[in-house]
């Protein structure tokens, strides 16, 4: 198999970018959990909110690069139009959230450390509900390498981890799998079962509270 | 995807294939290949006519056609 110039020039980039990669997410964490300590403080028993960051690989970042062409194959004429500073989620920081409602006060609490970052919501494509919040921009520690938090709701976002540590952590390729047209039916049928699940226990969660 | 049902139902009837490591829907018998960002962008309709047309050699259903090497790489790969 040919050798890829623009995988080995990618390759390059992301380890002389890992030292700006790390002190930003370093930077985002530290500000994030920051911001959102009062709510973390309040003292509500059915509230749970996790936040957790990670370096994205290197060969995640350049999949991420190569997925991006149609047919997944890079240009090799046009190496030095790819650059891994593309990606906007090099560092990056993700609060798990439940209930559903305590999504919108984390937003709100960030978005004042934030607010001059971009939004640019997970959405599912067929009933364009939002899946999850995500913004991105630089942090003071790199004008190089922006970072990127996602607000997800809690069971949403298990179901993300599992899925990336089960199956796409292991084996990258089947990553592609995913994006199939069938997989992305079932994974609708998921996110509906999901939603309608934590629906259903926040109902509950607040008909017990009117009663108290 | 509006419509994405009855897309997959289209190209399952004609005998299209996922290619995962291409992330391409593809007929080796009608030398066709279909992108699917191609897909997601275009509707029902559009994909059925291609799917009827009938060239004399292999085509890309691309946002952006790729370049020949390219091309040719992915038939490599799905005439395996």
């Amino acid at each position: 198999m040919t050798r890829s110039v623009v995988e080995d020039k990618l390759r390059g980039e992301y380890f002389e970018l890992l030292p700006d990669i790390r002190r930003v997410t370093e930077e985002l964490e530290t500000r994030v959990r920051n911001a959102v300590l009062p709510i973390v403080l309040e003292r509500d028993e059915y509230k749970l909110i996790t936040v957790t960051s990670r370096v994205k690989e290197c060969q995640s970042a350049i999949d991420s690069i190569k997925r991006r062409e149609e047919g997944n194959e890079f240009d090799e004429s046009l190496a030095a139009e790819y650059t891994l500073t593309s990606l906007k989620d090099l560092a990056g920081v993700r609060l798990l959230v439940f209930p559903n409602s305590k999504v919108a006060d984390l937003d709100e609490a960030l978005r004042q450390t934030f607010s001059d970052w971009t939004s640019d919501p997970v959405v599912d494509d067929d009933s364009q509900q939002v899946l999850a919040l995500k913004y991105d921009g630089y942090c003071d520690s790199s004008n190089m390498v922006t970072g990127e938090y996602q607000i997800v709701p809690m069971l949403i976002g298990l179901f993300w981890e599992v899925e990336h540590t089960a199956i796409y952590k292991p084996i990258p390729r089947l990553k592609g799998v995913a994006r199939s047209l069938e997989m992305q039916e079932k994974k609708e049928m998921v996110y509906s079962a999901l939603n309608a699940f934590t629906e259903e226990f926040e109902n509950l969660l607040n008909e017990e509270e009117a009663v108290e | 995807m509006p419509g994405r049902g009855r897309k997959l139902d289209l190209l399952k009837r004609t005998g299209f294939r996922y290619h995962f490591d291409r992330e391409v829907y593809y007929n080796r018998r009608l030398r066709k290949v279909f992108s699917l960002e191609w897909i997601e962008d275009n509707d029902e309709a559009l994909l059925d006519r291609r799917i009827r047309e009938r060239p004399a050699e292999w085509q890309f259903y691309f946002i952006v056609p790729p370049k020949e090497a390219i091309q040719e790489s992915i038939i490599r790969e799905i005439s395996r």
